[in-house]
């Protein structure tokens, strides 16, 4: 039994105490093996309680894979699923508040049972990483003896609700909209009608419209606080989003209600987690997020659907209890309103003062961002900033999804002590928001997903611009890069200035990190713009791309306050790719071994797929060749859609499809015709019903892009649509790819 | 109680933190540690004030320190051990004394590194060894048994900190 079972006996709510020993008890079934590995899998993701990459128990090592002999030899706690391999703790942090005692505890967690650093995600979340299972129950405990649970951090499940950091203190937002985002909280915990999604379910709250806020059109469920007049007089309520999200295959959200009065916020809510668990996909994940849903039932039918639930459902006290208790939320500041008059001529300060200050609507008051470089803070540096905070403010600390941590009510007069505190523990780093302040997924760091090194990659970009920095053009410092190891864009990489996604790529039989390019994204407006990806460059080059085009973007903007969006559009794709052109080749391994290794990690990319190839003088096989002409096709595509011709990027997007799936039939039946009908046909045959195309974690997903295309018989389509099919034709050639490289592997 | 960490501070470092991750994977490459099934290598080289390089291993974890600018190669045990504590600290001691000959000799690092005989441990298990008085006494007798002849200074002790003792082995 756990020791801290009873040394914490009444500091745990009961439901929370009984919550962690049903799961103790599953642990000790799973351990026995009296539960199928698949449930608990799954149980324990509703805990919070992740894979990490190798725990299938083996690992490449440079020279070979090698089997990973841990105590508990074939014990699993999931599938492919090693007991003994470490495992990650994802814990909630609602709205990403948080107090200065539950950090000092996260800090003792982390150098007790992991690795003595917390990660903060682009979710407010904290993760923990390299946690064995046996300790997850003490940890947990310890959790709940602070008011933390880490209950649905992960599954199909209510993800952590997120909310503009700036909710209460902010200039420009309706009402402060921290209080709903934790009656939601409290209200989709566990809740019965939430049970059954076949995917995960992510809620955010944003209380303007025009800043990042609570990036509303990238969620499942987005809510903007909007105040309107009702019979004179001003009503709270809310502005809903469904349907957005990021991921492989991004969808912008859809307006469901201008206007859902605050009384209605938690039923509507209700509602929508009824018709997606009753009519969302469930065998076929790759479809089953709700943006599937709403695009295909269109949003006037959702929302007609959602009405007609909401109307059936019983009543919940729930619902607006905790309105009364509004007036009552707030705040405390632990010093009295001040002015900062101080001349200080401390130049590393007023660098950090001019990007990590923002001034409170409450005059006298400051919100100070504390910049994390990659999310990561150590165990020793939280509990002494703990330490800190508790000189200045009370509690008012909020994580944010640019991976920071903000401090909220410092006075301002404080401003240059704090400082001064926080230089001491080495938090002192100017540049929050910046092109500095880059965000990164974990990639191949931890994630089992990771194709690239994304925290590799943006830890040298951080060193390289932090190094131009002073010199830098603000029109450059203004900008925002993001990086995500896979397509799965959890770093938000669709809604950066700059932002690129891990892939790789086989030269010669050697497999090469990779990065794909992707411009245009737009992070205000509640994340209002996706980018497209432009190109693929080797890893090891990307700091000259970032180089070049955010040089070559302040040589060239018009009359020198033209944003970087504006500029893209202006110049065009097809320029921005030229650009970056020359970045894109690869030398020979002979030539350079470098390009063939990761950041920040010496063993050979992938080693394990590699081979020598046999034909030293060719420079690219046949197969590579017409990979190439996909890509250049899906790239027309591309150009197609920001021309606004949907249709013509539609049928590109088709072509580069049939061009990829044609190059690899041609390795097996090298005279096919080029039609499509055989095409889809042959290619069904020889490489989705055989599982050639299928991917280890997205399946048989890439490749029904292809087979479902001769269904869609449109004359008209918007730009949603047109969107979705070039991103599924560029994941389609990334899984030809994949499977070009699995085939050359196999024949070596 | 097995949890417990243990560094020896360098008095030579003049060498750049990222050369430890070549090291460290070629340790997992080449089994250099003993009794010990390694996971992988963790940069955290960014944070000024943590890890720095870190090799995950089952049994615990091997990292390149930066806390409070004092540079030390730190092992922190996270599997248990079959003694007693003062056993335990021997067993831990032996462990991270292979991995910092490993270090000394290893080519890369060459001459660019020594260590002196100066230590800190942390007491990392904080059901048997709250942040109070009462625990950090029975830490300095354990401490004082285990480096018999060594002088030992309680470290600053901070809110939710670790019970930790600098240990002087030099005198």
């Amino acid at each position: 039994m756990d020791k801290w079972k009873d040394k914490l006996k009444g500091l745990i709510a009961s439901d929370l105490e009984k919550e962690i020993s049903v799961f103790e008890t599953q642990i000790e079934l799973m351990r026995r093996g009296e539960i199928d590995d698949r449930i608990f899998a799954e149980t324990r993701l509703r805990r919070g309680v992740y894979g990490q990459r190798y725990d299938n128990g083996q690992r490449h090592d440079g020279n070979r894979i090698r089997k990973l002999e841990y105590p508990s030899r074939e014990l699993m706690k999931g599938p492919e699923t090693v007991w003994d391999a470490p495992g990650m703790l994802r814990i909630k942090i609602p709205f990403g508040g948080v107090t200065s005692d539950q950090l000092i505890l996260m800090g003792d967690l982390a150098e007790e049972y992991s690795d003595g650093v917390l990660h903060v995600t682009t979710r407010q979340d904290i993760q923990l990483h390299y946690i064995h299972i046996d300790d997850m129950p003490s940890v947990m405990r310890r959790l709940a003896a602070v008011g933390i649970t880490t209950r649905e951090a992960c599954g199909n499940a209510v993800r952590n609700v997120t909310a503009c950091p700036l909710a209460g203190v902010c200039n420009d937002e309706s009402f402060d909209v921290t209080p709903y985002s934790a009656a939601l909280t409290k209200f989709l915990l566990g809740h019965p009608d939430c049970q059954d999604f076949g995917r995960k379910f992510k809620v955010t709250f944003s209380g303007c419209q025009d800043h990042a806020c609570g990036l509303t059109n990238m969620h499942d469920f987005g809510a903007l606080a909007v105040i309107r007049e009702v019979n004179g007089i001003k009503k709270r309520g809310f502005k809903i989003y469904v349907g957005g999200g990021l991921g492989a295959v991004p969808h912008p959200a859809k307006l469901f209600d201008e206007f859902i009065p605050e009384e209605e916020l938690l039923p509507i809510a209700q509602a929508i987690g009824r018709v997606f668990a009753r009519l969302g996909e469930k065998k076929n994940r790759a479809r089953a997020r709700i943006k599937f849903l709403v695009a295909k039932l269109g949003i006037d039918e959702f929302k007609r659907l959602v009405i007609e639930e909401r109307k059936i459902l019983p009543h919940d006290e729930l619902w607006t209890s905790y309105i009364n208790e509004l007036p009552s939320y707030g705040e405390e500041a632990r010093k009295d309103p001040s002015k900062f008059t101080k001349d200080i001529s401390d130049l590393k300060f007023n660098e950090w003062y001019r990007s990590n200050i923002y001034p409170q609507t409450q005059d006298g008051y400051s919100v100070v961002t504390i910049s994390l470089p990659l999310g990561d803070i150590s165990s020793h540096q939280v509990r002494k900033l703990a330490d800190i905070t508790r000189e200045y403010i009370r509690d008012s600390i909020r994580l944010t999804v640019e991976q920071n941590i903000v401090l909220r009510w410092v006075s301002n007069e404080d401003l240059y002590i704090l400082y001064q505190d926080l230089k001491k523990i080495n938090l002192d780093t100017p540049g929050a928001g910046t092109i500095v302040d880059i965000t990164a997924c974990p990639g191949t760091d931890t994630c089992k997903l990771g194709i690239a090194s994304s925290r590799g990659l943006a830890g040298e970009l951080r060193k390289q611009l932090a190094l131009k920095s002073i010199e830098m053009n603000e029109a450059i410092k203004g900008l925002r890069i993001k990086i995500s190891g896979c397509f799965n864009s959890c770093a938000q990489h669709h809604i950066s200035d700059i932002g690129f996604y891990g892939i790789s790529r086989t030269i010669k039989g050697y497999k090469v990190p990779h990065f794909q390019v992707v411009l245009g994204g737009q992070w205000d407006k509640n994340g209002g713009t996706y980018g497209l990806a432009i190109g693929a460059v080797p890893s090891k080059k990307i700091p000259n791309v970032v180089t070049k085009i955010t040089e070559t973007y302040v040589k060239e903007r018009n009359k020198h306050d033209e944003g970087f969006q504006d500029y893209v559009k202006r110049v065009g794709k097809v320029y921005m790719k030229s650009l970056i052109e020359e970045y894109m080749n690869v030398p020979s391994y002979e030539d350079d071994v470098t390009y063939y290794s990761d950041w920040g990690d010496p063993r050979e990319f992938s080693l394990g797929d590699m081979g020598v190839g046999e034909c030293a003088g060719e420079v690219v096989s046949r197969e590579e060749f017409e990979l190439q002409i996909a890509e250049r096709i899906v790239f027309e595509a591309q150009i197609a859609l920001e021309e606004k011709k949907y249709l013509d990027a539609k049928k590109k997007s088709f072509e580069a499809m049939l061009q990829a799936a044609r190059a690899l039939i041609r390795i097996e039946n090298y005279d096919i015709p080029n039609k499509p009908e055989i095409i889809i046909k042959e290619f069904k045959k020889r490489f989705f019903d055989t599982k050639k195309f299928y991917d280890k974690y997205a399946k048989g997903k890439f490749g029904r892009y292809l087979l479902c295309y001769l269904d869609k018989d449109e004359n008209t389509i918007s730009e949603d649509l047109a969107r979705q099919y070039v991103q599924e034709s560029q994941l389609f050639i990334e899984a030809s790819h994949s499977c070009y490289a699995n085939i050359s592997s196999e024949e070596k | 109680m097995y949890k417990i960490g243990l560094k020896r501070l360098f008095s030579l470092f003049n060498v750049d933190l990222e050369l430890f991750i070549p090291v460290f994977h070629e340790w997992i490459q080449k089994d250099k540690i003993s009794n010990h099934i390694m996971v992988d290598v963790a940069d955290y080289k960014h944070i000024p004030d943590g890890p720095g390089i870190m090799l995950i291993a089952h049994e615990g974890n091997f990292s390149i320190d930066l806390e409070n600018g004092e540079v030390g190669l730190q092992y922190i045990r996270k599997q248990p051990l079959k003694n007693d504590v003062i056993n335990n600290i021997h067993e831990i001691k032996s462990i991270l004394n292979q991995a910092c000959n490993l270090l000394i000799d290893n080519e890369m690092l060459g001459e660019k590194i020594s260590f002196n005989n100066q230590y800190r441990i942390i007491a990392n298990d904080r059901y048997y060894f709250s942040n109070n008085k009462k625990s950090q006494e029975k830490l300095l007798e354990y401490s004082q048994e285990a480096f018999e002849n060594a002088e030992l200074k309680v470290n600053e002790i901070y809110s939710g900190s670790r019970l930790n003792i600098k240990i002087n082995n030099e005198v």
